[in-house]
């Protein structure tokens, strides 16, 4: 990370910020009276605070290095690494989210045992937890990576600072906390990636010749990603989007089913149109400075060495703002998850409602531990994300897609398991076993995606399976 | 769609009490109607969209 150590860092304004994180937890507590409002907010959200919450909640300390890493590999392909969920929340805001709300559920794991039955509960609840906590170590990791070596701080005082101050304000506030930080940090990554964006097209003398001077294969479609691929991310996004718990909890959040879309829509929208930033700053920083730069050095070499100290603190912030609002948004949702699927539905049923906020305060914290440890022992970093995240794709995904479309299949409950454990352990095996064609420091590249075997497959057993097991009589027990 | 909720916030605080009132009941997002357009066209649509802002970036990055 050359151009990092000259930096002039201020830590009053990093200092600032997380006291104005702190301050929103301590402001929102007074609002968190019971379960239902530390997960969804009590269902009262406006538009707005979903809008802007949805759009942060996309963007991580990972969407920004490594996406970057990926425009400077790849060029403009590299957009459909990240656009293709924001195209996803557009979609699921008109087809899924709405009906979603009407239901009353507050997590995905219930939404499964109301219609099926606690072992579907279960294993959906394995499944959703298994991305949302790779996404929570695989955040941490990076905003641990960028942390230590800008400030120079411990990898121990990294994660004590960030994963401790976003702890602390979810404790707190809940899903009110984490939606108005969300919004805050949203105006943050904004001010802070097109700061850097700005800078690096003044080092490359401007967008002409930046024009002239860049490799003509970053800018075309399908230019060094390949078709295989570019339709892997576009159908990685859209199958993750689609069952993607801690998103999906913001239109729960929401006063009605019509605020819910809309919030979706607008937060859709806004997000797609950011999502070109990371790959233009790994394109501007791929032309200034040449086929030497390790790809993953894009981001932090164009922000520290273009952007210069002046911007150096904001920088800092943006990533940290980028990275805290989706850790956020998972350590809440898992909470939910132990609280709801585990402690009130299995083990303590019928725990108070004092109690059961007080476990979910608890549980809150013991993620955030978690996550910390999950890191520690598995510092892949990216690879986290896409491993839990794929495997979730091909098949919880398909399964609550649906049963939101298709009331038939809310009839096929075999159906339905059989799809989650089949497109889950094909997929598995497919990214274990896979043929890779290329290993990067941010991405592996198989030469045939995973989510190109398993998501189909998912698919297919539930198109097949759905007809015959309704012909021949399903059963529905709730759970 | 109707977009207005016939549900308000659960009374058990989302507690997994199956004795509650109001339950939480997958059969009650039928009553939303979705979009007349094919969500699988819709989708289509989405990603074509795609393609023409990445072309966008091009065409303004390619002089």
């Amino acid at each position: 990370m050359d151009g990092v150590q000259g930096a002039q860092l201020s830590w009053w304004l990093i200092g600032a910020y997380l006291a104005l994180m702190l301050g929103v937890g301590v402001w929102f507590r007074r609002r968190v009276r019971s379960v239902e409002d530390m997960a969804v907010a009590g269902r009262h959200s406006g538009v707005w605070l979903i809008a802007f919450s949805v759009a942060a909640t996309w963007i991580n300390g990972t969407t920004l290095i490594g996406i970057s890493a990926l425009g400077a590999d790849f060029g403009l392909d590299a957009y459909w690494s990240g656009g293709s969920f924001m195209l996803g929340t557009i979609w699921i805001a008109y087809f899924i989210i709405p009906r979603l709300w009407e239901t009353g559920v507050i997590t995905i794991p219930e939404l499964f045992g109301r219609c099926f039955g606690p072992r579907h509960r279960v294993v959906s609840l394995l499944l959703v937890i298994l991305r949302d906590m790779g996404v929570t170590a695989g955040t941490i990791g990076a905003l641990t990576l960028v942390t230590t070596a800008v400030l120079g701080i411990s990898v121990a005082e990294s994660l004590l600072l960030w994963l401790g101050v976003t702890s602390v304000y979810v404790f707190l506030g809940g899903m009110w906390a984490v939606m108005a930080t969300d919004a805050i940090q949203f105006f943050i990554i904004l001010a802070g990636s097109i700061a850097v964006l700005v800078a690096g097209l003044a080092a490359a003398g401007g967008l002409g010749e930046l024009s002239a001077t860049l490799d003509p294969a970053l800018i075309d479609i399908f230019g060094r990603a390949g078709v295989t691929q570019v339709l892997a991310w576009i159908v990685i996004g859209l199958a993750i989007t689609g069952a993607y718990q801690g998103l999906i909890q913001r239109g729960f959040a929401a006063k009605s089913a019509d605020v819910a879309r809309r919030g979706f829509l607008y937060g859709g929208v806004i997000a797609s149109i950011w999502y070109m930033t990371p790959p233009l700053i790994g394109i501007v920083a791929r032309t200034v400075y040449g086929p030497g730069l390790a790809a993953e050095d894009a981001f932090v070499t164009l922000a520290f060495g273009a952007a210069g100290n002046e911007l150096a603190s904001l920088v800092v912030v943006c990533v940290l703002a980028a990275s805290m609002s989706t850790l956020s948004s998972t350590i809440n949702t898992i909470a939910s998850n132990f609280t709801l699927d585990l402690y009130a539905r299995f083990i303590a049923p019928t725990a108070s409602a004092v109690r059961q906020l007080w476990v979910y305060r608890l549980n809150v914290l013991l993620v955030g531990a978690l996550a910390a440890a999950l890191y520690l022992a598995l510092p892949l970093l990216i690879e986290l994300f896409w491993i839990g995240g794929r495997i979730m794709g091909a098949s919880v995904a398909p399964a609550l897609i649906g049963i939101v479309l298709f009331p038939s299949l809310r009839q096929a409950p075999r159906t339905v398991m059989a799809a989650m454990l089949i497109g889950a352990a094909v997929q598995a095996v497919w990214q274990t076993f896979g043929a890779i064609r290329e290993v990067g420091a941010v991405v592996i590249i198989w030469e045939l995606d995973p989510i190109l075997v398993g998501l189909p497959l998912s698919i297919l057993i539930l198109w097949v399976g759905a007809r015959l097991e309704t012909r021949t009589g399903g059963r529905n027990a709730a759970a | 769609m109707n977009g207005q909720g016939a549900h308000g916030a659960r009374p058990d605080g989302g507690a997994a009490d199956p004795t509650a009132g109001d339950r939480p009941d997958p059969a009650r997002m039928d009553r939303i109607t979705l979009p007349r357009l094919n969500p699988w066209l819709a989708l289509l649509f989405l990603v074509l969209l795609g393609f023409g802002y990445i072309g966008l970036w091009g065409w303004l990055l390619g002089g």
